[in-house]
């Protein structure tokens, strides 16, 4: 049987691969092949897990250990995976795939291929972490990789970009690493019992050997007629009683017990201010900046311009992916009610990102930018989504980070063709590549369309999902009505560009010697390609994932909300 | 004077039992000078080494000795604590990395005058470990003067430079200040108190209630506040270190901080009493944090507008003391000290180690200006990547030592600050910490683009690209930069310093 010892794959791969990609002679070739070894080996484990998932059909986690390592500090090794971080961890060995297959660095091939491990060791710890402590851990160790892949590798700017990318995220992680130490101490010392929903109970019992039942590793107490806490026997929750229930929480940095304390955060007040909202705050910049949300996102267009085109697809395809996962993850289930105070800002601050990014894209002459801006706009559809904290909502993020990985890869790993073929990327120095690089033109119109959100492809299910979700809270309702014109927006600049790089006659006689795409383009844009078609058409194999932990979640929050 | 006196004879073979590493670190300083001496100029490598052997006899020494720390009259003016043996350690080990490092490579300016560096290097360990374990005004004096005379000489080596000379001159000239003003609060202390023992000045102060000691108080902290380098007795490290040799200014930059982080924590933790007379924790705490605050973003800032690798350090370096200052406004408690123990670790791994890095980049550009270390990965990728390692764990990056160090000080204060009553003042300088972080990391990241990133100037006639270091001088390196991965993995260390020096 698998265990969750197999979740170290997801860093002891790719810390191999570095070493190794390291210590071995610079060939591009070696390197780029134990890129490619390790990004397949995750994909493999990934799957693994996803068809557990899949197969479980519950909210709670599929595989999770807890190991205590520093306990005097309330640090314990918590990892686990649930529908969420599997679906993310699939995106994340997929992104891998694309950008190593892709990979050309020009020079430095050693600390390249490394850098571009550690960067993965850095992702998938995160999506990995249950411990608030090494959630930040990993959150930071890819600020020093991604420091460098821009810095070294990418155009003429790219100092400044990769200085500007690091100041932003640490900035931001500086918000969380306040916010984080001081709910920490908000826990008595002696720790505490807090109440728990049954539904939640339900689906994170384990029963000891001694038919005690354990939540999250806590022993579940239920409270007897005078209302002291007695431990529960296990067919008192399996029959459903609705006696109250408690466990006992210490103060730790467990992000699980953490989600259980949700009730008391909302109580808490320092010096007569409310602590939640402003925890909530600093969590909500911490992360708004990698999503990027609007105004966090002007570092996003610099650095996307600045990278290489793998770094590029690295940066849009998983790492903007952080941001709505830190959301989802920490943000929304420690502070429920006080995200559903703040529903309609969160939400407009969505759909700002929505239509800005959206117009700054339609005006954009440089392909890369123009892409750039455009995720922008994509990813303001997970912010509105989680924004409405509705099980639709929710699920639509999770959806939508996803497709646009999907999407947003394919767009950045054709610009990357036809850089190398032109290099130039100017929207308006192409024209009728339809006739010269039909492969090229098939698949980037497909991905254009995925970007705009077509039905039948994967971009509409979490773009609709997410609209759903604003809809049927009536907080964030004329926020998302706001929100469907964006679906317009993006039409209007992919479609347009479309119809300028690869229609009309050929504007530039010299382009008729481009050659089409080369077998190494077409295995990192095929798997892409054929994603974004399955996820459109069958909605349902995503969903069975990411659907138990929204519909988890946003009862947790309505939950949590309720008490008040 | 009486009372110095009576002390002195109050020593007994039995007490001097607990300073025999001081005392073999002291034969051994001048036995070097005599080796110095004696020896041709062609074998004064001769020296180095055997400054070197006996830093390390000393150590091992040190080690041994310390099962019978704590067993010494803390009466006595100089009785090595834990706190004592931690710096002991500090310096031996520092000495010991810095004279591998000399000895591996060229002379310094083509002068073969390393004898008497390495018996400069011995001398500031020996005041270092001197000044740590002082209980005394005296003791503390005069291990303060040991330190400060023997980092003059270090600091303004290369006589014939003028960035040098102006180094030294401006160290003696500040430093003379300092421990004037220093000497100045000590008399009046002693005018107050009738002692210069600083448990029994802490006992009598606080039963006179004595608000007018404050002012010597002041004027003593100045003085720690100059050898520490904090804002506004900073201006003279820039300098300093920029005019000194790399190496040395490395050494300079961590073993004296750590005798006199040693020494301050000491001296206010033998206080206590007399501080809870004087003023409310709230009111301290927020002293102490206003005053480590002022640092943290002085130092962060003007890190950020420096040209000189060897500058920029020397701000950062005002930035980490002001961080490890800042651990104080929790009312020293054990969590504290111990964290600060922690981070003094991580920063001599550190520091040192981003010196010494620098020092062997410095070597093939010419110079330690940002715009002449481009391209210094090409010449020594192994000093480069040892400088980025060192300088991100200096940022506080997971999961290096740097960020361990920040890690334990800061959760101490935010504790401090919400569970004992201290007013939120600490809590602002951990703001400030955090975000003075940010800054220091945008000075960093221009030291990084300028070796790691950026290529070679064209046609820089300066750079000798053919030179390579000796092995040897890059083992100290490598063990600074092991040591600054593996204390962020180390983090039960602070367990021990918490039973340890935590008192």
């Amino acid at each position: 049987m698998i265990d969750a010892s197999i979740l170290s794959v997801f860093l002891v791969l790719p810390v191999l691969g570095a070493v190794l990609a390291w210590i071995l002679p610079a060939r591009p070739n070696a390197q780029k092949t134990i890129s490619v070894t390790v990004s397949l080996g995750l994909l493999a484990a990934s799957v693994l897990l996803a068809i557990l998932a899949v197969s479980a059909q519950k909210a709670g986690f599929v595989l999770r250990e807890r190991i205590p390592v520093l306990s005097d500090w309330g640090i314990a090794w918590h990892v686990g995976v649930d529908g969420l971080s599997i679906a993310m961890l699939f995106l994340s060995a997929l992104v891998q795939f694309c950008a190593s297959v892709v990979a050309a660095p020009n020079g430095r091939v050693r600390a390249y291929h490394s850098l571009v491990q550690l960067l993965f060791v850095g992702v998938n710890g995160t999506f990995l972490a249950l411990d608030m402590v090494f959630f930040y851990v990993f959150w930071e160790v890819m600020l020093i990789p991604m420091f460098f892949l821009i810095a070294i590798w990418g155009g003429d700017d790219r100092k400044r970009a990769a200085v500007k990318f690091f100041l932003y995220t640490m900035g931001g992680s500086m918000a969380m690493l306040l916010a984080m130490l001081v709910l920490h101490f908000q826990i008595p010392e002696t720790g505490m019992t807090v109440a728990v929903r049954n539904a939640e109970v339900r689906e994170q019992m384990t029963v000891g050997s001694q038919g005690e039942t354990y939540l999250y590793d806590l022993p579940v107490l239920a409270s007897d007629s005078l209302g002291k806490p007695v431990v529960a026997a296990a067919s008192d929750i399996a029959s459903g009683s609705n006696r109250p229930l408690f466990v006992p929480v210490e103060r730790n940095f467990d992000l699980l017990h953490w989600k259980l304390l949700a009730p008391y955060w909302a109580d808490l007040q320092i010096l007569g201010f409310a602590l939640a909202p402003v925890a909530l705050a600093f969590f909500f910049v911490a992360f708004a900046v990698k999503v990027p949300s609007f105004p966090l996102h002007l570092w996003l267009p610099h650095a996307h311009v600045q990278a290489p085109t793998a770094i590029s697809v690295v940066l849009a395809g998983i790492l903007l992916k952080l941001g709505v996962y830190g959301l989802l993850r920490v943000a929304w289930p420690l502070f429920p009610a006080a995200a559903l105070d703040g529903a309609n800002l969160f939400a407009w601050i969505g759909v700002i990102s929505i239509v800005w990014g959206g117009f700054a894209a339609l005006g954009q002459s440089d392909l890369k930018r123009l892409v750039a801006y455009s995720s922008i706009s994509h990813m303001g559809f997970c912010v509105l989504g989680i924004a409405s904290a509705t099980s639709q909502g929710i699920a639509g993020a999770a959806f939508q980070c996803v497709s646009h990985g999907l999407s947003a890869s394919l767009l950045f790993l054709l610009v990357g063709v036809v850089y190398d073929r032109a290099h130039h990327r100017r929207v308006d120095g192409f024209g009728g590549l339809a006739q010269i690089m039909p492969k090229f033109s098939a698949i980037f119109l497909l991905s254009a369309m995925v970007g705009a959100g077509l039905p039948g492809l994967a971009g509409f299910v979490g773009e609709l999902s997410s609209l759903l979700g604003a809809w049927v809270n009536p907080a964030t309702r004329v926020a998302g009505l706001v929100a469907a014109s964006g679906v317009i927006l993006s039409a209007a600049y992919l479609l347009w560009t479309v119809k300028r790089v690869i229609y009309g006659t050929v504007k530039h006689p010299e382009q008729r010697a481009f050659s089409d795409l080369n077998t190494a383009e077409m295995a990192a844009l095929a798997p892409l390609a054929a994603l974004s078609i399955l996820l459109g058409v069958w909605p349902g194999l995503l969903q069975a994932a990411l659907g138990p932990v929204s519909a988890s979640l946003a009862g947790h929050i309505a939950w949590v909300a309720g008490l008040r | 004077m009486n009372s110095v006196a009576l002390t002195l004879l109050q020593w007994t073979p039995h007490e001097l039992r607990f300073l025999l590493p001081e005392i073999l670190l002291a034969t051994s300083i001048l036995l070097a000078c005599v080796l110095d001496w004696t020896l041709d100029v062609r074998s004064k490598r001769m020296v180095v080494w055997f400054a070197a052997f006996s830093a390390v006899a000393t150590l091992v020494l040190a080690v041994v000795a310390g099962g019978s720390i704590g067993q010494a009259d803390p009466a006595s003016m100089f009785s090595p604590d834990p706190l004592g043996q931690f710096v002991r350690i500090a310096a031996l080990v520092g000495a010991v990395l810095v004279l591998l490092a000399f000895n591996g490579s060229r002379s310094i300016d083509g002068r073969a005058e390393q004898g008497e560096n390495a018996i400069l290097v011995l001398s500031v360990a020996l005041g270092a470990m001197l000044l740590a374990s002082a209980n005394h005004l005296i003791a503390l004096y005069l291990g303060l003067e040991f330190l400060s005379l023997s980092s003059y000489g270090l600091a303004g080596f290369r006589a014939h430079n003028a960035k040098a000379s102006e180094a030294g001159l401006k160290y003696v000239l500040y430093g003379g200040v300092a421990s004037a003003i220093a000497l100045f609060g000590i008399s009046h202390l002693w005018g107050m108190a009738g002692t210069f023992d600083v448990r029994e000045i802490g006992v009598v102060l606080s039963s006179r209630g004595g608000v007018d000691a404050l002012i010597p108080m002041f004027l003593l902290g100045s003085a720690f506040a100059y050898k520490l380098a904090l804002v506004p007795f900073h201006f003279w490290s820039p300098d300093v270190y920029q005019g000194c040799p790399t190496a040395s200014a490395g050494f300079l930059s961590t073993v004296p901080k750590i005798a006199g982080f040693a020494a301050l924590l000491k001296t206010l933790m033998a206080l206590l009493p007399w501080w809870g007379v004087v003023a409310s924790p709230v009111a301290i705490s927020t002293f102490l944090a206003l005053f480590a605050t002022v640092s943290i973003l002085v130092g962060a800032v003007t890190a950020g507008v420096q040209k000189d690798a060897k500058r920029l350090l020397a701000f950062s370096s005002t930035t980490n003391a002001g961080i490890m200052l800042l651990a104080f406004s929790s009312w020293i408690t054990r969590d504290a000290v111990a964290g600060v123990g922690l981070y003094l670790m991580a920063y001599l791994a550190a520091n040192l180690g981003a010196f010494l890095a620098l020092d062997i980049l410095e070597r093939s550009a010419g110079s330690t200006n940002l715009a002449a270390l481009g391209g210094s990965w090409k010449r020594h990728p192994f000093a480069v990547v040892s400088l980025a390692v060192c300088v991100f764990s200096l940022a506080g990056i997971p999961p290096l030592a740097g960020f361990a160090g920040k890690w334990a000080v800061l959760t101490e204060v935010v504790r401090a600050s919400m569970e004992d009553g201290l007013g939120l003042a600490p809590l602002a300088g951990v703001v400030a910490a955090l975000f003075g972080s940010v800054a220091l990391a945008a000075a960093y990241l221009k030291l990084l683009r300028a070796t790691v990133v950026d290529d070679p100037a064209i046609a820089d006639s300066a750079t000798d690209d053919s030179w390579k270091p000796a092995h040897l001088s890059e083992i100290p390196l490598f063990l600074c930069v092991l040591a600054s991965i593996l204390l962020g993995l180390g983090w039960p260390l602070l367990s021990v310093f918490r039973s340890r020096i935590g008192g």
